[in-house]
Formats: structure tokens, sequence, C-alpha cells
């Protein structure tokens, strides 16, 4: 637990030194932010194994498919690291790329979940075939 | 000489083969066949070895319906990590475990209606067979209009409840399977409002049927019944009194023929009860251990994932639900329709 409150501690200190850089020196900030941001999305990773563990053991006891779980823990990736992204960019005070960033990650999302949709429709069409 | 020759082989030709009645209920259809106890000793015990049985073989079955739960709930906790991201981006990873969910949910689901459709089939099949047997059974007994109105309404209502689950409600079921994977995609309200309207119409249909079905076979029973009982009355009485010297012997002697016929009434009825319940019971345990696995699923990916997901699982839990009246409901009309006629005249 010690990382958590050494990353509260990061994150606050970070933010006060944003606010205290960011009116003569914005770059700075913005690099700032997103080094914060960096260090503490790798400790939540660590935070995170023992959850993908436990995903695993899940996974291996419901006999899921792999590709089934890869589609869904990459659209979760995707989704978290274009939604940061996209923040940081709107910290930046550019709100068109965060915009662009959000809308690239929809659409990575949309093409991952392709087949999975492919495979919803022929269940589908193998339904109404039958009825 | 010739003339008594002549008369004995006219006498002869005369004669047809006579063989005392026979009643047995149908055998049991394949499906239950693994199931039905090998000797019915009496109605308790054959339920009894029936029910140990079909709990001896769903095992496997048991273990599906837990894998299927885990890998909803899997999918669950992994979407359950984006419940922090405002954005339209978390939308569309929410439409991707939507689709993934429903496309698992559906193959199980696919499989049970399947289930559902052929025990419905084959209960209405055998429903087919059973009832003309009873039918025999009663008239033999002295219920020559209590049989005629109960075949005439059971096998109306079999071939009727057959005909509107696999042509009508199990398309509704579909439909609001359908209905509910778009709500949860798109989260529309008014799709939502279909689905519950076609899950109401179901569950009405099958009840108003279910209770006209025993209001028929209660009326017909109790007035058929009555009819049937003073005229075997006014037969016996008849025979005793109109027949000179051994009249009231043959009175007594129709009594035991009347007794012996619902002997083979009761057993062939006992039989075709546990054959029916032996057709029913291992779907009903299959959709049934499915039902209470997704609730208990339902209520776990309530705490961590979206309500739409958890809509979704409790709408498949409800589609479960719904084949469980389905079969349940042709079930219980064969048994009921095989109760009535055991109940025969008196």
């Amino acid at each position: 637990m010690d990382d958590f409150w050494k990353s509260i501690a990061v994150v606050l200190t970070s933010a006060i030194l944003g606010l205290a850089i960011g009116k003569t020196e914005k770059d700075l900030s913005v690099l700032l932010t997103m080094t914060t941001c960096s260090i503490v999305g790798v400790i939540t990773v660590n935070y995170l194994k023992p959850v993908l563990n436990l995903l695993k053991e899940l996974t291996y006891m419901g006999q899921l498919q792999d590709n089934i779980l890869m589609v869904i823990l990459k659209s979760v990736g995707i989704a978290l690291v274009s939604e940061f992204a996209s923040m940081v960019c709107i910290d930046a005070g550019n709100n068109s790329l965060a915009k662009v960033l959000q809308l690239l990650g929809c659409s990575t999302i949309a093409f991952l979940s392709v087949p999975m949709i492919r495979s919803v429709l022929s269940l589908i069409e193998e339904i109404l075939f039958i009825l | 000489m010739i003339k008594l020759i002549c008369i004995f082989l006219m006498m002869c030709s005369c004669v047809t083969p006579v063989s005392a009645l026979e009643i047995e209920a149908p055998n049991v259809p394949q499906s239950g066949r693994h199931i039905m106890p090998e000797e019915i000793d009496s109605f308790g015990d054959g339920l009894v070895e029936l029910l140990n049985n079909a709990l001896n073989t769903f095992s496997p079955d048991l273990v599906e319906a837990f894998e299927v739960a885990m890998q909803i709930i899997t999918v669950s906790m992994m979407l359950a990590l984006l419940q922090t991201i405002p954005s339209r981006v978390k939308h569309m990873a929410d439409i991707t475990g939507t689709a993934v969910i429903t496309s698992m949910l559906l193959r199980s689901t696919k499989s049970m209606i399947s289930l559902a459709t052929q025990t419905i089939q084959e209960l209405s099949n055998y429903g087919k067979l059973l009832c003309p047997v009873m039918t025999t059974a009663l008239a033999a007994q002295g219920g020559i209009s209590a049989s005629t109105s109960l075949y005439i309404g059971t096998s109306t209502f079999n071939a009727f409840i057959g005909s509107l689950i696999a042509d009508v409600l199990v398309p509704m079921v579909y439909l609001f399977l359908a209905l509910s994977a778009a709500n949860s995609a798109v989260g529309e309200d008014i799709l939502k409002k279909l689905g519950v309207l076609i899950k109401n119409a179901i569950s009405w249909s099958l009840k108003t049927l279910l209770i006209v079905f025993t209001t028929y076979m209660s009326i017909t029973g109790v007035v058929s019944g009555t009819t049937d009982k003073a005229t075997l009355k006014a037969t016996k009485v008849v025979i005793s009194s109109a027949v000179p010297v051994v009249g009231g012997i043959l009175s007594d002697a129709s009594e035991s023929i009347l007794v012996g016929a619902e002997l083979m009434k009761n057993a062939a009825g006992i039989y075709g009860i546990l054959a029916t319940l032996a057709v029913f019971v291992d779907p009903f345990l299959k959709i049934g251990v499915r039902y209470i696995l997704l609730k208990i699923t339902s209520t776990i990916c309530g705490l961590v994932t979206t309500k739409s997901i958890t809509g979704l699982i409790e709408d498949f839990t409800t589609a479960f639900g719904l084949l469980l009246a389905m079969t349940g409901s042709v079930c219980l009309l064969l048994l009921i329709s095989t109760v009535c006629f055991l109940k025969g005249v008196s």
C-alpha cells in the first residue's frame, strides 16, 4: 500500500507544481502532467497484476477462449489509454486533438470488436434459419 | 345330418378371434429412457428412482453452466475497469462487452431453446399416444362420455399449445433477446419497454391457456363423470332386475370386471405419468440449473459492472425462465389430463 500513498503524494505535488509553473511555463506543466500520469499508470498496472491473475484464473475456470479475452483486454486498455491521453490534450489546451484521440480510441475498439459482432450476427442468422 | 353339418360350418365361419382387452401405456420416448425406472412397484418409488437417475446424469450440464457463468463474470470484471471513464470511448468498449456477453449467452440459450422445443415436441407426441390408451381404459371402466370429452379436450389443447409454442412463443423469446441485446448496446428505453411487453405477452398466454385447460378439465370431469356414474348404476340395476335368477350374479361380475379395468387403467396412467416426467425432468434440470446460475451471476455482476450489462444478463435469465414455463406448461397439461383420466368415473 506504500505505493498508493506515494502516488497520491506525487499527484498532489505535481498538481501544485503545475499550478505554480503553468502560468509561465505551460509546456513544462504539460510535460509534468504526462510524466506523473505515466508514473501513476505504471503503479496502477502493478496493483492490477493480482486482478489480472484472478481474471486469468476465472478464464481458466470458465474455459474462456483466448481471442475473446484478448479482445476485451485490448478494448479496456485502449479505452483507458486513449482517455488519459485525451485528458492530457485537454489540459494542454488542445481540445481538437483530444477529440481526435477519443475518435481513434472508439475506432480501434470498433475494429477490435468486429469479429465479436460478426459472431453474434452469425448466431442470429443461424437462429433465423432455424425459425 | 347334412343340415347339422351345414349349420356347424356356418357357425364356424362366424367365429372371430377375440382376446381380453389389453391396456398398456406407450413406451417412454428415447430421450427419457435412460432415467426411466426399471420396475415400477409404486408411483412414489418410481418417482424417487427417476429423480435419482436424473440427478446422476446431469453433472456435465452443471459444469457447462458454471463455465458460462464464469466467462460472464470474467468479462464483466474486465469491463468494470472502465467504470471511471466518462467518455464515449467507454461506451464503445461497453458495446464490445455487450457483444461478447450476448455471443456467449446466445450460444447457450440457442441450445437450450432447441432442447426445450424438442422436449415440447416429444411430450406432445407422447401425449398423442397416451391419450387414446387412457381413453380406451376409461371407456372400458364405464366412463364413455367422460373419456370422449377428456380426449377431445386433451388432444385439442395439446395440439394447440404445441403449435403456439413452436410457431409463436419461441420466436417471441428470440425477439425478446434481440431487443434486450440492442437495448444493452444502445440504451434506448423504448426497446426495454418492448421487451417487457413481449415477456408479459408470453407469460400471460401460457397462464391463460393453462387456466382455460384446467377449468375445462374440471368441468368436464365433474359433469361427464357424474353422467357416467349414473349410467353405470342404472345399467347394474337393469341387469340385476331384468335377468331372472342370475341377474344379481351378473351385476356383481360386471363390478369385478370394472375393478380389473380400473387397475389396468391405473397402471397405464402411472407409467404414463412417470414417462412424461422422464422426458420432462432432464431438460427441466438442464434449463433450471442455467437459470439459477445466471440469476447468481447477474447478482454478482450487478456489484461490479454497468446496469446495461446486468440488465442484459437478467434478460437472458428471464428467457430461461420463460423456457422453463413453456416446457412446464406442456408437461403440466399432460399430467393434469392423465390424472383426470385416472380419476375416471369415481
